[in-house]
């Protein structure tokens, strides 16, 4: 198939599909699985699969990995508590060949039963409750061989095997928060919270650390957690919960350092480091509020502050293709691509007084020294500059549409930078005495 | 200033009124009137694409008096809508300079389709007045129409030469945009034109008329559908994905899920017909083109229904996709959706699964939580004033 058509052709062609023709089609890519060389279209469907969420067949794999399903991820970066995706499909095949034979034909015999009936949650909870144990064991003898970084690699496995090991706690966990992004948990997320520590069998109390681990990654502020444990002296015993609290406060130290650590430093921030920045500092300053502010979390905020002033323009903006830019001004009227002439200068000028203004917004709210303050004050300094030529030039733009148009396009440019930087009353002034003089 | 404000501010349909009605007789009236479904599009009224978070996805329409006035929904917090004159927008919250532009704008123009709306958005975007990644959107969007409209002209012409007993080489289509390409296609469409009983020239204009009217949704068999085509797709998608979520969720918005997924199904639904229809017509250009003027009007028609039906998905897509993509948790997302989730006109219902939709709306609307009045699931001000009362009576006891 993908031998006369190209990946993008692909793409295009799929994409088209009606929604029920698509799925009829990933439905027969699914049936065909790992036995034909469907990878490719695979990761293509996938792309619109996330758009359209169907129901999807519950396989081996799929419901091994439903316990360690938050910490997978397409790609590692700095964090070292995660797992890539792809490696999921690795660890189901050593499972299998290290399973009994019989053991693993009762299993995929019952999942053909569930998959007829998906509406059946308790029956996937009790076969996974008996593969997730299975698999523990079988993980668990498993000796990590040599590798690059054997520590790090050992500790993956020991994760996937501890997760495994609490498999059904995991799970309920997981699938008491809601999806997407959480701020914190609520009450019958706490509630579920403390049930399940306190259903830990006694030999695994140490696994509540998977449990928090979880937290950290689901919630947008973790601290939470913390100052829920604090309060919390019905239902946890006093030890238990300050175990809990060092466990979690651990996990966020440990996640911000890293990700503060991987941090790039270059003279131009790109568009992933500003926004993990932003994220971080977030973090930060929910921390902040949170009372739970340690020694480790202040010097990681003092990091993360030089290292964004450090970084001579914070702009994540992608210039325009040439070839592009030549096809929007043949097909576009002059009036509507006037624009283009100011787009990348502006685009830069935007998107650098946006991210300053966001970063040093933050920062401050974590009072450590805020050096992006004087760069905010330089762009306004630059922005004046750049106003007054522009309204002494206005007066003299010649009548012809193609020049108004340009001037016009200058002007409201720069006004909505004013806007950002002064407010929507200053911009709409500058606005107004702008078109007037361009009235002449 | 603030006399007058209150004076423009109409509020009738749900939202919160001015004055909170008193006995149960009023209650009920006021519920009836909250229950916000309109009848026509037009009364339904055109989303205008603010920046302003507070007035995100609200609806410009006419009054009695054909007056531009604009409908916000859950401005006040509650499941209904409120209704303000246009002009007083400015007072009742700080509008950014985009927003108080096209405000002008749309006032000069008083354009209530969807269609109107748009192109003065765009236009107005490409200046850069909101910045320039919305420029550059809009810029992107009238390029695309572009495109899509030059690879219509094209299709329509090998097309109609075709139907007309000729053949168009591949040279030729390369050379189709100069001056003796046109001619040397215009030669072509002789046959066509005898066909449809004019002239080829004629035929060539109404070729490019139809293809400019196409822009916006493009022909089936284009590989780059047009926004309209694009959307409907999406809303069909949309429709699977929040249906899916709704019924395997633990969250208390499921029924939400439910009835945005019926909304999107039905609206995608006759707005199916309604495309379907153009791309009937479109099966024989000759035949429409003889027919010209009844053929133009039926499809402007079509366009307008299609425009009117989609208006507004757009921004719900876009919220579901920040969900799905984690950039939004899916709970407050559902519940933004719920506040914005276009509704189908009551005399454009049909018959099958509409009906289902205006009652999963009305259950929808019905739902009540706390502080809620029963009866129309607005914030109930006495429910409200109740506890405050109460704690303010405990304090001057406490004193």
């Amino acid at each position: 198939m993908t031998g006369t058509v190209s990946p993008e052709e692909l793409e295009q062609r799929l994409f088209a599909l009606q929604p029920d023709q698509f799925l009829e089609l990933y439905r027969l890519y699914e049936k065909l699985g790992s036995k034909a060389n469907v990878l490719p279209e695979m990761q293509i469907l996938r792309r619109r699969l996330v758009r359209m969420r169907p129901v999807r067949a519950l396989t081996f794999s799929r419901l091994l990995c439903q316990p360690f399903e938050e910490f997978l991820v397409d790609e590692v970066t700095g964090d070292t508590g995660l797992i890539m995706r792809r490696s999921c499909r690795a660890i189901a095949r050593l499972v299998r060949r290290k399973l009994a034979p019989d053991l693993l034909r009762r299993f995929e015999q019952r999942l053909a039963h569930l998959n007829q009936r998906p509406e059946d949650r308790a029956g996937q909870i009790l076969l996974g409750r008996e593969i997730w144990n299975a698999a523990a064991a079988v993980l668990s003898e498993v000796r990590c061989g040599p590798a690059r970084s054997p520590q790090d690699l050992r500790r993956r496995f020991g994760l996937i095997t501890g997760c495994l090991e609490i498999g059904e706690a995991m799970v309920s966990l997981s699938r008491g928060i809601p999806e997407g992004r959480v701020d914190r948990l609520d009450d019958s997320g706490r509630k579920l919270l403390v049930k399940l520590l306190r259903g830990l069998p006694h030999d695994r109390a140490g696994h509540a650390r998977y449990l928090m681990a979880l937290l950290t990654r689901r919630l947008e502020n973790p601290a939470s957690v913390i100052q829920m444990l604090a309060k919390d002296d019905r239902n946890l015993p006093g030890a238990t919960r300050q175990n809990l609290i060092r466990i979690i406060r651990g996990e966020i130290e440990s996640s911000i350092g890293a990700s503060a650590a991987a941090l790039v430093v270059g003279q131009t921030g790109s568009r992933e480091s500003v926004q993990r920045a932003e994220r971080l500092l977030d973090r930060l300053g929910q921390i902040k509020d949170s009372g739970a502010a340690t020694p480790r979390t202040d010097k990681a905020a003092r990091d993360i502050a030089d290292t964004l002033g450090g970084i001579e323009r914070l702009i994540s903006v992608e210039a325009l293709r040439q070839d592009r830019q030549e096809q929007i001004q043949q097909l576009l009227p002059t009036e509507l691509s006037a624009g283009l002439e100011h787009a990348e200068t502006y685009r830069e000028l935007e998107n650098e007084i946006d991210n300053v203004i966001r970063l040093g917004d933050r920062i401050d709210k974590l009072g450590v020294d805020n050096p992006l303050r004087q760069r905010r004050d330089r762009l306004r300094r630059d922005i004046d500059g750049r106003r007054s030529e522009m309204m002494r030039r206005l007066a003299d733009t010649p009548a012809e549409p193609a020049a108004q148009a340009s001037a016009r396009a200058g002007l409201y440019g720069l006004v909505r930078m004013v806007e950002m930087l002064d407010g929507p009353k200053a911009a709409e002034n500058m606005r107004r005495d702008g078109d007037r003089l361009l009235a002449g | 200033m603030a006399t007058e404000v209150k004076a423009s501010v109409a509020a009738v349909q749900g939202g919160s009124s001015t004055r909170a009605p008193v006995n149960a007789a009023q209650k009920a009236a006021h519920a009836r009137r909250s229950h916000y479904e309109p009848s026509t599009f037009l009364e339904r009224g055109t989303v205008i694409p603010f920046t302003t978070a507070a007035l995100a996805q609200c609806r410009v329409r006419l009054d009695d008096r054909e007056r531009l006035e604009v409908v916000l929904p859950g401005f006040s917090g509650s499941k209904g809508v409120y209704v303000t004159a246009f002009t007083s927008l400015p007072d009742i919250t700080t509008l950014s300079v985009h927003d108080r532009t096209l405000t002008e704008v749309v006032a000069k123009e008083k354009v209530v389709t969807p269609t109107g709306i748009r192109r003065c958005w765009l236009e107005l975007a490409t200046t850069g007045i909101g910045g320039q990644e919305l420029a550059e959107q809009a810029r992107e969007e009238l390029t695309r129409a572009a495109e899509v409209q030059v690879s219509t002209r094209i299709m329509l012409l090998l097309d109609t030469v075709r139907r007309g007993g000729g053949e168009i080489g591949p040279e030729l289509v390369a050379r189709m945009g100069s001056p003796e390409g046109r001619k040397q296609v215009r030669a072509m469409l002789g046959g066509a034109a005898s066909r449809a009983s004019i002239d080829a020239v004629a035929v060539d204009q109404h070729i490019e008329e139809l293809a400019a009217l196409l822009g916006t949704l493009g022909l089936r068999s284009l590989p780059e559908p047009g926004r309209l085509r694009h959307l409907h797709t999406r809303m069909q998608e949309f429709s699977h994905a929040i249906d899916n979520w709704g019924r395997t969720t633990v969250s208390d918005l499921a029924h939400i899920g439910r009835f945005a997924a019926m909304s999107a199904d039905h609206s995608a639904r006759i707005a199916g017909r309604a495309i379907a229809e153009v791309d009937r017509m479109l099966t024989d250009p000759i035949s429409l083109i003889a027919r010209w003027d009844t053929s133009e009007k039926a499809l402007r028609g079509y366009l307008l229904r299609v425009a009117w039906l989609l208006d507004g998905w757009d921004y719900v897509l876009r919220i579901w996709d920040d969900a799905v993509a984690e950039r939004m948790a899916i709970d407050v997302a559902v519940k933004e959706i719920g506040r914005i989730i276009p509704i189908v006109p009551t005399r454009e219902v049909d018959a099958d699964g509409g009906r289902r939709s205006v009652e999963l709306f009305r259950e929808y609307r019905s739902r009540v939580r706390v502080f809620e009045d029963w009866l129309s699931g607005d914030l109930d001000e006495d429910l409200l004033a109740g506890p405050e009362r109460h704690s303010a009576g405990q304090g001057s006891a406490r004193q």
